[in-house]
């Protein structure tokens, strides 16, 4: 199977959580999204470190919507994932499949 | 009360923020801060806001150092630093001429050189290139604290803290006001620290 750039850990999480979310998906979702579901706790710099790198890859794209009062005043920018994103996030998880295959009695439920 | 975020965890935040990310990084924090300030009490709000800046910090450095011309910068700040050192010197070799004796008052002066000096630096440095300043505050931290390690019982222990926790201010304030004054003279261009400095 042809490999392209590999996923850093949080850029794969990151880019579950951008799946998840869809249209509303911008930088303190995206961490509240990953905090809930991992119970991981990620600050905002770190979230939109990798944002940024999965941007310049071409794995996400962004665009900035309308300043909003309970932002004071500031705009968000929301992130969704793109075709290569989508590819790349595909390859990471048959890669774990197929590197979990026949561990299930060690790793337990994965 | 007091609704806004903590200040100077906001201002730090936006010192060591591109002015691309800034805006929508401390609307993120402002839209969840109100909401846990609703939810919990504001100390807890205060304190989640705090750790996410605090936390904040590697991955901001690390991503600004990964976004390249980081060479330039770094020899920007060095060459600052090295030149706030010169001028410190002299300036403190000035005053010794006046205060012969070692005192809390030629102490408080030096203090007051060294962190002037540094914000003066600073401003020079961001001038060259905007992220210089604060590059020059981590060179400053680092020194200090290697000096602080290596020469402990050699100053008081105020002298160390101002330079450990002034010193990094200092740069960052420098920084901030040059940014401030090219922002008032050309308000309708942004500053571009990197290839990515275009809002989309």
């Amino acid at each position: 199977m042809p490999r392209g750039e590999l996923l850093g850990s949080l850029e794969h999480i990151v880019l579950l959580a951008l799946l998840r979310l869809g249209e509303s998906a911008y930088g303190m979702t995206v961490r509240r999204e990953i905090e809930d579901r991992t119970g991981r706790s990620l600050s905002i710099g770190a979230v939109y470190a990798t944002l940024e790198r999965l941007e310049t890859k071409g794995f996400v794209s962004s665009f900035t919507g309308e300043p909003t009062a309970e932002r004071g005043g500031r705009a968000k920018r929301h992130f969704r994932i793109e075709a290569e994103g989508e590819r790349s996030l595909r390859e990471a998880q048959a890669a774990v499949q197929s590197m979990s295959a026949g561990l299930k009695k060690r790793l337990g439920t994965v | 009360m007091n609704d806004s975020p903590p200040r100077f965890a906001a201002w730090l935040l936006t010192q060591l923020l591109r002015e691309h990310d800034r805006e929508v990084v401390l609307g993120d924090l402002a839209e969840e801060y109100s909401i846990r300030r609703r939810l919990a009490h504001q100390r807890a709000a205060a304190r989640w806001y705090r750790g996410q800046v605090y936390g904040s910090v590697p991955p901001v450095l690390w991503a600004s150092f990964r976004r390249g011309s980081w060479a330039a910068t770094l020899a920007v700040a060095a060459a600052a630093y090295i030149v706030i050192g010169v001028v410190e010197f002299c300036a403190v070799a000035a005053l010794s001429t006046f205060l012969t004796a070692p005192s809390a008052l030629s102490s408080v002066l030096n203090t007051l050189v060294g962190l002037g000096t540094m914000v003066l630096g600073a401003y020079s440095a961001a001038a060259v290139r905007p992220s210089a300043a604060r590059v020059l505050a981590v060179i400053v931290a680092l020194v200090v604290t290697g000096m602080i390690v290596a020469l402990p019982d050699t100053v008081p222990l105020w002298y160390q803290l101002a330079f450990l926790f002034g010193g990094p201010l200092a740069c960052l304030a420098g920084g901030s006001l040059c940014l401030n004054r090219r922002k008032r003279r050309n308000p309708g261009r942004g500053r571009t620290d990197s290839a990515h400095g275009s809002v989309r």
